[in-house]
């Protein structure tokens, strides 16, 4: 019973202690005791239990529980100790600058670098996500297979599929057929009721239904939407061509003349679109109903068009929920039902498949198309997953490298910071007084870096932008993914990089510090070492990695693809003719007074340019080594001069020559065509010879005799493989390809166009370099080399920072050492060895570790290429001894430093 | 019209308790008190929560006083009235009192 006296329920009073304000505990713990004893001798001690039982569960309230303001224990509502951190921060970072600007600069660099990767896959990741519909929207593909084995996707369908879809199926809402015009090579000529004439020859233009905006939303900023597309001469422009076209005046109701289906005619401006942003896979400068040829059309001729020609990217509105597995089925009942006798003779299972809108931009599997001379290609944009992949990568390495740089540092300067760490504890600090201040520094630096990587993007910004051309906006800082993202990247900043100095150097027992022999525990130096490896990994995997795609890059540009294009020029035929001349006989004119030009060597007519795909599909069957089913061979018209122009040998048979007659005449009218090597072997034959004289007959029943083999060369990308291919005769095409013997580029084409202004004053000279077409189907890869390049640059120089940061410290700290050494006879060599060793060593580990990592990525992405580089050990061993020499650079600039001090300046004042 | 802070009914009864203890108002006595002359069973935490408020709303004053053997040497918080305080007494009294004149309820001293 005694004892109970002196003890009320220690759980209770430890309750108290525990939630009671510490201010307010004094007197509240006072009067508890009292009445407790009170009650014991009055009430016994069974009530002064119970009483003071439930008087402390009482006390559970807020004006017992809340602290006071000048209670130390509550530091982040505390101005003076905030305002006391602040400063010490400050104090902090202006004493060790090198420090300081190597953290900040790395974890800028960090930030800012991500910061830009991330907006980049966000508007990749967003592609054709701003169409209101874009969880209806369904491109419809045909997928193929020929007697059961090869399987080809392509998007570009029949033209009647579209409507019988809609007929028979209710959960298909709408559709639109989307068209990429045939004739593009213009020329457009806007004007206002005939003043002010200006013409266009790079107009991309798609010829769509009525439907289109009804499916899409691609905003008018001018117009109505519901009747834009309804008359058969309406044309809607985009922003930009409408600028070039009428400047700044709104362009609705002047007038466009443009060649469609080959005849120039009037059309009425009645929308202007807002620009195309760049990510949608849809590319257009103006759109045209396709109204206005299906009036022109006889009834026949639609019949016919509807399930024979096959151009049509044709997009499908479904309602949501719907079973799309049934609607595909469906559609291929209905195909079948169309051309099912054709397709079972030929041996094809065709079905169909519903590709969705968010899926389509990502796809590089499907076929496109070829139709419209390359115009499908213009005017669609797919994009690169793998691209976004490796960035998403990259950006987190980064990010990654730069915590790791701080939080490296932090450990080296413990030492430093004991002290520190342990005066601020004797002057009365406790441990969250410490903890509070590290992570407060650790918020100021990484707010300083999150400003200072918002400040140096705005101002790269338009360089960023003018490189890239992907359009940028600081706007998206503003946005919710952003700010949720960095908000956070900013708190796991803090809490990463601030932990270690928070958690272990807070524990820090003042008396250990301050009596002077304090080193700190091994097993840091250990972290330290695991984390310069991790650091390092990546960052010699990304350069390997950034030697592979360069090599790749430069192996095919380089790659001699049996094209000479160095010396080429491609024009475009004249289409606005004066008075009295025809295509007929305006194109044989300009050649001749082309050809009669000093600097020109020779000019031929092409009806496709190099690197722009062939138009011309023709189906074979063959049965070849090993091989059989159905082969494509594309092709298109060329004239006499060709083989020569493009620097193509015969190497069987026999040239066009001028005046030829296009086919072997008599009763069978068949075509006589040049193939390349690709092709003879596509056919089955052995060898070249073989193949000359041979008649052909595709498919359709189209019949081809080969009157000469050319030397085999790629009229497209080394992406693929060599494809075959075949031209036929026409003395004139479209694309009139010049081959110059000049050196003085732009003298002779000054001269050709002055022929050309002279002979077709109503018509615009429009050039391109030919090697430049074709290159440019390199020019993702070039993106991708170039991105892969900075990035790998920027880690390095995150890395080496950090190293430089690790380094100098290490070194000062090791000064005596260095000082005994030097009067005991090290050399200056021996020294920087010794110091620089360890660091040198691990980035060795880091080298072996990234070998395989980058081994295998670089194997995987070589398999986009069907002419690759061998994946050597060269770009290993370079990016290896690259990054050893970096960092040796780096280290051995403090150390050297180190080692060449004369060591009384270090030892005197002991 | 000033502004004013109003009493609780048990805010009222505590800062009068306080006064009528003089000098020895603190958490024990004052709920030792009201108890008695109330009848009520209040407890120590509603006693602390009332005169917490009433510090905050200015109507008591507040000092440490010595330490006591009883409380394990600890202090008490001992407790008057302030000028405010007692100026709100008087007035709750004032209307009050007139208000009492004003009906023919006799007081229970005169039954």
């Amino acid at each position: 019973m005694m004892e109970k006296r002196q003890h009320p329920p220690r759980w209770a009073t430890k309750l108290l202690h525990r939630i009671c304000a510490p201010h307010l505990l004094e007197e509240i713990y006072g009067d508890l005791l009292e009445e407790y004893t009170y009650q014991f001798h009055k009430n016994g001690p069974r009530k002064a239990y119970w009483d003071y039982v439930f008087t402390v569960l009482g006390f559970i309230q807020p004006f017992a529980v809340r602290k006071k303001l000048i209670d130390r224990r509550s530091p982040l509502i505390n101005f003076t100790m905030l305002r006391n951190y602040f400063i010490t921060a400050l104090r902090n970072i202006a004493r060790y600058k090198t420090y300081s600007t190597i953290n900040l600069a790395g974890l800028t660099l960090g930030l800012a670098c991500s910061m830009l990767i991330f907006q980049y896959v966000t508007m990749e990741r967003g592609a054709d996500q701003f169409h209101e519909k874009v969880d209806q929207i369904y491109r419809v593909a045909f997928k193929t297979e020929v007697n059961g084995q090869t399987a080809e996707t392509f998007s570009h369908i029949f033209y009647g599929a579209g409507e019988a879809f809609a007929a028979e199926i209710p959960e298909l809402e709408n559709f639109t057929r989307i068209q990429a015009d045939f004739f593009q090579e213009g020329p457009t000529v806007s004007h206002t009721e005939g003043e002010n004439k200006q013409t266009f020859k790079d107009i991309r233009a798609i010829i769509v239904d009525t439907t289109f905006l009804s499916i899409f939303s691609f905003p008018l900023l001018s117009g109505d939407p519901n009747t834009a597309l309804q008359q058969p001469q309406a044309i809607l422009l985009t922003e930009g061509i409408a600028q070039r076209m009428f400047g700044p005046e709104n362009p609705v109701g002047k007038i466009v003349d443009y060649a469609l289906l080959g005849a120039p005619q009037s059309f009425v401006v009645t929308g202007l679109l807002k620009d195309i942003p760049q990510n949608s896979h849809i590319q257009f400068d103006v759109v045209i109903p396709n109204l206005n040829f299906l009036n022109n059309l006889s009834e026949q001729a639609l019949k016919n068009m509807a399930w024979g020609r096959d151009e049509y990217t044709t997009f499908v509105s479904i309602t949501p929920n719907s079973d799309l597995e049934k609607i595909e089925k469906i559609m291929t009942d209905i195909v079948d039902h169309h051309i099912g006798e054709n397709l079972r003779r030929n041996n094809i299972k065709l079905s169909t498949v519903l590709q969705p809108m968010k899926s389509v931009y990502f796809d590089r599997e499907t076929d496109l198309g070829v139709t419209g001379f390359g115009s499908v290609q213009l005017t669609t944009r797919t994009g690169n997953d793998q691209i976004v992949y490796f960035l998403t990568v990259i950006g987190i390495i980064t990010l990654v490298i730069a915590f790791i740089s701080y939080v490296n540092l932090s450990t080296i300067r413990s030492l430093d910071r004991a002290k520190e760490v342990g005066i601020r504890k004797v002057t009365g600090a406790n441990r969250s007084n410490i903890q509070w201040q590290f992570f407060f520094e650790a918020a100021l630096i990484n707010f300083t870096a999150l400003v200072l990587a918002l400040l140096l993007l705005l101002l790269l910004m338009p360089t960023i932008n003018a490189f890239s051309q992907l359009g940028f906006t600081p706007t998206f800082w503003l946005s919710k993914p952003f700010l949720i993202l960095f908000g956070g990247v900013f708190l796991l900043g803090v809490v990463l990089s601030g932990a270690y100095p928070a958690l272990v150097l807070s524990s820090f027992r003042p008396i250990t510090v301050l009596r002077g022999n304090f080193s700190s525990p091994a097993g840091r130096s250990n972290l330290r070492r695991v984390l310069i490896v991790l650091q390092y990994t990546p960052v010699i995997a990304l350069l390997v990695c950034t030697t592979v795609v360069f090599k790749q890059l430069n192996y095919m540009q380089k790659k001699d693809i049996g094209l000479e294009m160095s010396e080429l020029v491609t024009i475009r035929s004249p289409r606005l003719l004066p008075e009295g001349m025809n295509n007929r006989s305006a194109e044989p004119a300009l050649k001749k007074e082309i050809l009669a030009l000093s600097s020109v060597a020779s000019v031929s007519f092409t009806g496709n340019q190099a690197g722009r795909g062939l138009n011309f599909p023709h189906h074979f069957e063959v049965d070849s080594a090993g091989q059989t089913g159905i082969q494509t061979v594309t092709g298109t018209g060329v004239d006499h001069d060709f083989a020569d122009v493009y620097g193509l040998t015969i190497v069987a048979g026999a040239p066009f020559t001028e005046g030829m007659s296009r086919n072997t005449g008599g009763q069978q009218k068949v075509n006589k065509v040049l193939v390349n090597e690709t092709a003879v072997k596509t056919w089955g034959f052995k060898r070249n010879e073989d193949a000359v004289g041979q008649i052909i007959t595709n498919l359709d029943g189209g019949k081809f005799y080969i009157l000469g083999v050319l030397e085999d060369f790629n009229w497209s990308s080394v992406h693929k493989e060599t494809q075959p291919v075949m031209f036929w005769y026409t003395p004139t095409n479209r694309f009139m390809t010049i081959k110059l013997n000049t050196a003085d580029l732009n003298n002779s084409l000054m001269e050709v166009k002055s022929i050309y202004d002279q002979l077709f004053p109503e018509d615009v000279f429009h050039y391109e370099m030919t090697d430049t077409v074709f290159k440019g189907q390199y020019d993702e890869d070039k993106k991708f080399a170039h991105i892969f390049g900075i990035f790998s640059g920027v880690s390095i120089l995150i890395a080496s920072l950090g190293l430089f940061g690790l380094s100098a410290f290490t070194t000062a700290r090791r000064s005596k050492e260095v000082g005994i050494r030097k009067v005991l006879g090290a050399s200056v060599n021996h020294i920087v060895r010794l110091l620089s060793r360890e660091f040198l060593f691990l980035v060795f580990i880091a080298f072996v570790l990234a070998c395989p990592i980058a081994w295998m990525v670089m194997r995987n992405w070589l398999e986009n290429f069907a002419f690759r580089i061998d994946l050597t050990g060269a770009p290993f061993i370079a990016s290896g001894l690259g990054a050893l020499l970096i960092a040796i650079i780096t280290v051995s600039w403090k150390t050297f430093n180190a080692a060449t001090t004369n060591p009384v300046n270090v030892l005197k004042n002991e | 019209m000033k502004k004013r802070s109003f009493l609780g009914e048990f805010e009222e009864i505590v800062l009068l308790t306080v006064s009528a203890l003089g000098d020895h108002a603190y958490g024990v006595s004052i709920m030792h008190e009201i108890n008695e002359q109330t009848g009520r069973s209040v407890k120590l935490n509603q006693v602390h929560a009332a005169l917490h408020r009433l510090m905050d709303k200015g109507m008591v004053n507040s000092t440490m006083g010595a330490p006591t053997a009883v409380r394990g040497g600890r202090r008490k918080r001992m407790f008057t009235a302030s000028e405010a305080g007692i100026r709100i007494l008087q007035e709750i009294q004032f209307v009050r009192q007139r208000l009492w004149n004003m009906t023919s309820i006799k007081p229970i001293s005169e039954i």
